[in-house]
């Protein structure tokens, strides 16, 4: 593949990637507009129409929706991504403070999945039908059909209640992070190893494995060198997806643990109506899932540079 | 571990699935695939649908019914109360048995609602391709983009929160599945040279996708309804879990397992049963989709 390739490729894909963006932050401006009004859930009782008004008008929620849109894209091409209604503040100094507690959880998450997904899914390719495959296999199984809520509970039970080892919620110690990262972990983790496990079984039966074993190279060259590269394609692809599986699984998980991070913000800010954070915490998810695809894109490069990209859209 | 003294035929597979083993007559598929964890599956599902669908018919008692005397009663204590009662002493087997029921009444209709929806939307874009393909895709790739709960909370919101909308958003949440598997495989399709020969002699739109192409995604299509159906059970539970699916008091395993987190150090079992019983019966459909998808041989879920 050559560079000018490349970068059509590239470009093509962060259109695609823009559009996609477009399509949702204009799709979460009207569903949140639907979802009520924010001033009436702001002001007090004894509040006068004219107070209603006032603030609406200060808001700039007295415009047609249609305006309010095409101001709220103006802003977003200077950056600015509005006042948070509730907290006063710029949306995106509300969203970014929460980042870090997500963050905290969520790339650990995903890190853990491949790191241990991939050897775990391997291995058990190798061994299988025998009893550690069952045992993998088994197990993943189980994360994928598990929801990470009633693990939280188990977790929270065995080792908070009864075991004392863990506290049952907040963020406060390094204590705090173990069971939400592992709640938050399983899931990925078990759609990766189920993956690799299927994706390797299928190159182990490829004649260019048996080429490699005739030409007398060795077991761990074949495995690394031939199989794996082969056997990861898929494999990537669905990491791609897993940024969006934690994502919509830390809101869960945070609800859980009483977590302050982007989950708890969005679904507080969804019951105030505060349309600029939810609006903003929307465009960042689908941004982070958009920015993983693209990668995955360019992984793709550099595990197989024959791919043809022409036809992928 | 005893390994087994007689080696296992070394089975060759090629692509279609069909093993060569020589001197051993060939054994129907489905059985050949078939395990004690399978069968086990389909035993727990078998008695959990039934267990669901006679508390429908025989009606043991009020889901909702308190008795303030018998609160918290842990299970196996009470001969009234089997598997225990919550903290306002409502009886934990009859609200597991309601919240079952309404797991599956929402994963089996918004599967095939969702089913129907998704399998038009990909056949639509993988056989008229163009500008309706792009459309179809381009939504699925929006709302793909979106985090699902957050969607979830929003039109919980706009619509209310009723069983119908919670049906809704689940088939919401399964269309995009179907649309792109579905899409990819009429895409090759409808190049092979059965589906040209078919036009070539004249056949119709309706006819080439009714006879030739429906047919032959049917397998994958079967696969991931089973899948689905397991999905949606925990999507709903989920949703109920945060409040937003089915509302207290009807019983739903979500908002019950909620229900029991207060009371938790002392009460184990409000939270845990019916965590268990979402567990069993995921774990239970999830078996049964891998099986069915090792007998028809297709690549999906």
């Amino acid at each position: 593949m050559t560079g000018v390739n490349l970068a059509r490729f590239l470009a093509f894909r962060l259109l695609r990637t823009l559009l996609t963006l477009l399509g949702v932050v204009a799709l979460t401006f009207i569903l949140g507009r639907l979802t009520g009004d924010p001033v009436a859930l702001m002001l007090p009782q004894q509040a006068t129409l004219e107070d209603y008004n006032r603030m609406r008008a200060a808001l700039g929620l007295d415009q047609p929706v249609a305006v309010q849109f095409v101001r709220y894209l103006e802003g977003l091409t200077r950056g600015d991504l509005g006042r948070s209604i509730i907290f006063q503040r710029p949306a995106a100094e509300v969203v970014a403070e929460r980042i870090p507690a997500t963050l905290a959880l969520g790339a650990p998450a995903l890190l853990l999945s491949v790191v241990l997904g991939v050897p775990l899914g391997m291995w058990s390719a190798y061994q299988r039908n025998r009893l550690l495959d069952r045992l993998i296999a088994g197990l993943s199984l189980a994360g994928q059909s598990l929801p990470s809520f009633a693990i939280a509970i188990v977790l929270i039970l065995v080792f908070s209640v009864t075991l004392r080892w863990t506290p049952t919620f907040g963020s406060d110690t390094w204590r705090h992070y173990i069971l939400p990262t592992i709640t938050l972990t399983l899931y990925p983790l078990a759609i990766i190893i189920r993956l690799t496990r299927s994706s390797m079984l299928e190159v182990l039966n490829q004649g260019y494995m048996r080429t490699a074993a005739a030409k007398g190279l060795s077991d761990r060259f074949r495995a690394t060198n031939h199989a794996l590269p082969n056997a990861l394609i898929p494999v990537v692809t669905v990491i791609g997806l897993q940024v969006a599986a934690i994502i919509s699984g830390a809101a869960i998980v945070e609800a859980v643990f009483a977590w302050p991070g982007l989950g708890t913000l969005a679904v507080g800010s969804i019951g105030g109506r505060d349309y600029p954070v939810i609006q903003t915490i929307v465009l960042i998810s689908a941004a982070a899932f958009g920015i993983a695809n693209l990668l995955v894109d360019l992984a793709y490069f550099a595990i197989d540079p024959r791919i043809q990209t022409a036809g992928r859209g | 571990m005893a390994k087994a003294l007689t080696p296992k035929p070394t089975a060759l597979r090629s692509r279609n699935g069909t093993t060569i083993q020589r001197g051993i007559p060939p054994r129907p598929r489905w059985l050949r695939e078939m395990n004690a964890t399978v069968v086990l599956a389909a035993v727990v599902l078998l008695l959990m649908v039934s267990a669901v669908l006679l508390v429908g018919v025989i009606s043991p008692g009020d889901p909702t019914a308190q008795s303030l005397r018998a609160r918290l009663t842990p299970p196996l204590i009470n001969p009234d109360y089997p598997l225990g009662t919550d903290s306002t002493g409502r009886d934990l087997l009859i609200r597991l048995l309601h919240g079952g029921r309404i797991s599956l009444l929402i994963g089996i209709t918004a599967t095939i609602i969702g089913t129907i929806v998704g399998v038009a939307l990909g056949v639509i874009s993988g056989y008229a391709r163009g500008w309706l393909d792009e459309v179809i895709s381009y939504v699925a790739e929006v709302q793909l983009s979106l985090p699902f709960v957050l969607l979830a909370i929003a039109v919980a919101l706009v619509l209310g929160r009723s069983l119908a909308v919670l049906i809704g958003l689940a088939a919401l949440s399964t269309w995009p599945i179907y649309s792109r598997v579905v899409r990819g495989e009429v895409l090759s399709l409808r190049e092979r040279d059965f589906v040209v020969a078919a036009r070539a002699l004249g056949a119709s739109d309706a006819h080439i996708i009714t006879r030739h192409l429906l047919p032959n995604i049917a397998a994958p299509i079967l696969v991931l309804a089973t899948i689905n159906i397991g999905r949606i059970i925990l999507l709903e539970s989920g949703l109920s879990f945060l409040g937003i699916g089915i509302q207290p008091p009807t019983p739903s395993w979500g908002n019950m397992i909620s229900d029991g987190r207060e009371v938790l150090p002392v009460a184990w079992w409000i939270s845990t049963l019916p965590a268990l019983a979402l567990m069993l019966l995921t774990l239970a459909i999830g078996t049964l989709g891998d099986w069915l998808r090792d007998v028809l041989d297709v690549a999906v879920g």
